[in-house]
């Protein structure tokens, strides 16, 4: 290997690495915040349609700008919250059945719209799919930015009421804050995070980095905050370790960050004997109340 | 236009062309039998465990095939069967730790078993073998390029995870709707669970050649949530859920057919979606009128 290319080399390995930890400095905290309120899935849905969401950008746009996109996906994921929402209101209607019924059916509208309207448009199914750490644009790296920075001064603003909305609905009833402004924040956060890390990460495996450390950190977790640390350590932990693996073996970094999330949980499952659920949700309420 | 597109449609009706006929059946069979098992799952409050079944059989197609260097179907059905196996597994051994939230612990598994997968395939697309084309169908399906004997493969899987359904089926309608009171009887709880997931799993599997990863899960969870305004028992429940995704398959075949270039399995899926959206807006409607 030349001298050229193993600068090349180190430049997009600096490039992905500095992705990836804005991916997970942006997912961690929010991850936490989903999981506490039982809105894991929502990640799941919000990730799928923001296929669609691009898709109708660009239609509507008349052209693939990056604004264009981001515009779409973030409508999409106002539609899908809504639709959620109406179908869960509907006796009958299981909760998980309208998130499975409604991403699903918009995903199918997307690979629709991808495969009719957009077939001669540079739109890769695959690649939004499952993103490309090593090919991250600056543009992507300048929104992840942003969406860190977001949801950062949105959590740190917001802590006393996301602290109460994570561990007591009756607490959070004497904070004088309707908690839908809480779900709607929430989610517009998330719906904006896996849009900007769509290109780095790809739509479904974006899941994985807002789920998988925060239902870890959840295991050995004692309050809010702590979670929300351990979760970013576990993310960066995974990252670090993916890198190397993907380096080394030639192989996908999304695929072996996410493999690698996977064993740290399962191994924190194995040999932990952490708070259950319920004690972590008291522990993070009495160490709040000091 | 118009005339052109009804000369389409009459050439569909008449199966002018006999890969329709196969494509067809293909459609029609995997929504009556996605939703058959779906709308136990959605009865159960398991609708997305058809989301993970589906994600799960990634790692195992791209293993089987990393370790046989065979695009047969039969292989990577196989492959696609123990990898959902064992992330239904992990997804159970999860539950009962009792330490994570029910909703987290199915989108982890789901989303870890598609990145195990990912990876997996990124390793068949650097294998020389070079031959790796056929498994992009495998996320996306492709009801067109079902031929008969994967038709007949599909019939077989479907006869036997039905045949397994039904057999449990009274075990299976019990522990869904009171697991704990099946305990106290005495039955063979695990066995009920497992012979449901065994056969979601075989018939998801096989569906995911014709409609995709993703949007098996969608067959899985509409037509079931379509069909439980209108019925009073699981059995109708899943047997109208049946109808609707038959039905969906069909309108789905036709249209790919019809209009140029449209995939099968989102036609199948907006199909399914409109019944479901006209299912729930008639069942409003008869709430406000008839009161019931």
């Amino acid at each position: 290997m030349t001298g050229a290319t193993l600068l090349d080399q180190s430049a997009w390995l600096t490039r992905g690495l500095t992705a990836g930890s804005l991916v997970s400095l942006a997912c961690a905290p929010l991850g936490v915040a989903l999981y506490y309120r039982r809105e894991s899935l929502m990640a799941d849905a919000l990730a799928h349609t923001a296929l669609p969401g691009i898709a109708a950008g660009a239609i509507i746009a008349g052209a693939v700008t990056p604004l264009a996109l981001f515009g779409g996906a973030v409508g999409a994921g106002l539609v899908a919250a809504g639709a959620i929402a109406l179908l869960a209101s509907l006796p009958g209607v299981r909760r998980d059945a309208a998130i499975g019924a409604v991403f699903t059916t918009m995903f199918a509208a997307g690979v629709l719209l991808l495969s009719t309207r957009l077939r001669g448009v540079h739109l890769d199914p695959q690649c939004a799919l499952f993103g490309d750490l090593l090919a991250v644009g600056d543009g992507s790296i300048t929104a992840l930015a942003v969406a860190v920075a977001t949801v950062w001064l949105a959590v740190a603003g917001g802590w006393r009421v996301l602290e109460a909305s994570c561990v007591d609905p009756g607490w959070m009833s004497t904070l004088g804050v309707d908690d839908r402004w809480v779900r709607a924040a929430v989610l517009g956060l998330t719906s904006l995070v896996v849009v900007s890390a769509f290109e780095a990460v790809g739509a479904v495996l974006v899941v994985a980095v807002v789920v998988v450390p925060a239902a870890t950190a959840a295991l050995v977790a004692r309050s809010l905050s702590g979670a929300m640390a351990i979760a970013l350590a576990v993310s960066l932990v995974a990252l670090t370790v993916g890198f190397a693996m993907a380096v080394a073996l030639d192989v996908s970094p999304t695929g072996a960050v996410v493999t690698a999330l996977g064993v740290v949980f399962a191994a924190t499952l194995r040999w932990t004997r952490g708070p259950t659920q319920s004690s972590a949700a008291s522990a993070a309420y009495s160490s709040s109340l000091r | 236009m118009s005339a052109e597109l009804l000369v389409r449609f009459v050439d569909f009706l008449v199966a002018r062309h006999a890969f329709v006929v196969d494509a067809t059946l293909a459609g029609v069979l995997t929504g009556a039998l996605c939703a058959t098992v779906g709308a136990v799952l959605v009865v159960r409050g398991e609708s997305l465990v058809g989301d993970a079944v589906a994600h799960a059989t990634l790692p195992g197609v791209a293993a089987a095939f990393l370790l046989t260097g065979h695009k047969s179907l039969p292989v990577l059905w196989l492959g696609g069967l123990v990898s959902s196996a064992l992330t239904m597994w992990a997804l159970a051994a999860i539950r009962a730790s009792g330490r994570v939230r029910e909703d987290a612990a199915i989108a982890l598994v789901t989303s870890v078993a598609f990145g195990v997968g990912v990876l997996l395939l990124s390793l068949v697309q650097s294998a020389p073998s070079g031959a790796q084309s056929g498994l992009n169908t495998f996320l996306f399906g492709s009801a067109a390029a079902v031929t008969r004997p994967q038709l007949l493969q599909l019939v077989a899987v479907g006869a036997l995870a039905l045949g397994v359904v039904g057999v449990g089926w009274r075990g299976i309608t019990l522990v869904s709707f009171d697991d704990r009171f099946a305990r106290t009887l005495g039955a063979p709880v695990g066995a009920f669970h497992a012979a449901l997931l065994g056969a979601t799993s075989l018939i998801v599997v096989a569906s995911v050649q014709a409609v995709g990863v993703v949007l098996v899960a969608a067959m899985v969870v509409v037509p079931g949530t379509a069909a439980r305004p209108w019925v009073s028992s699981v059995a109708s429940m899943a047997a109208l859920a049946a109808l609707i995704g038959a039905a969906a398959g069909w309108v789905g075949a036709a249209s790919s057919y019809v209009f140029d270039g449209l995939p099968t399995g989102p036609a199948m899926v907006l199909a399914a979606a409109f019944a479901l959206a006209f299912s729930l807006t008639g069942a409003s409607m008869r709430r406000r009128w008839v009161g019931r």
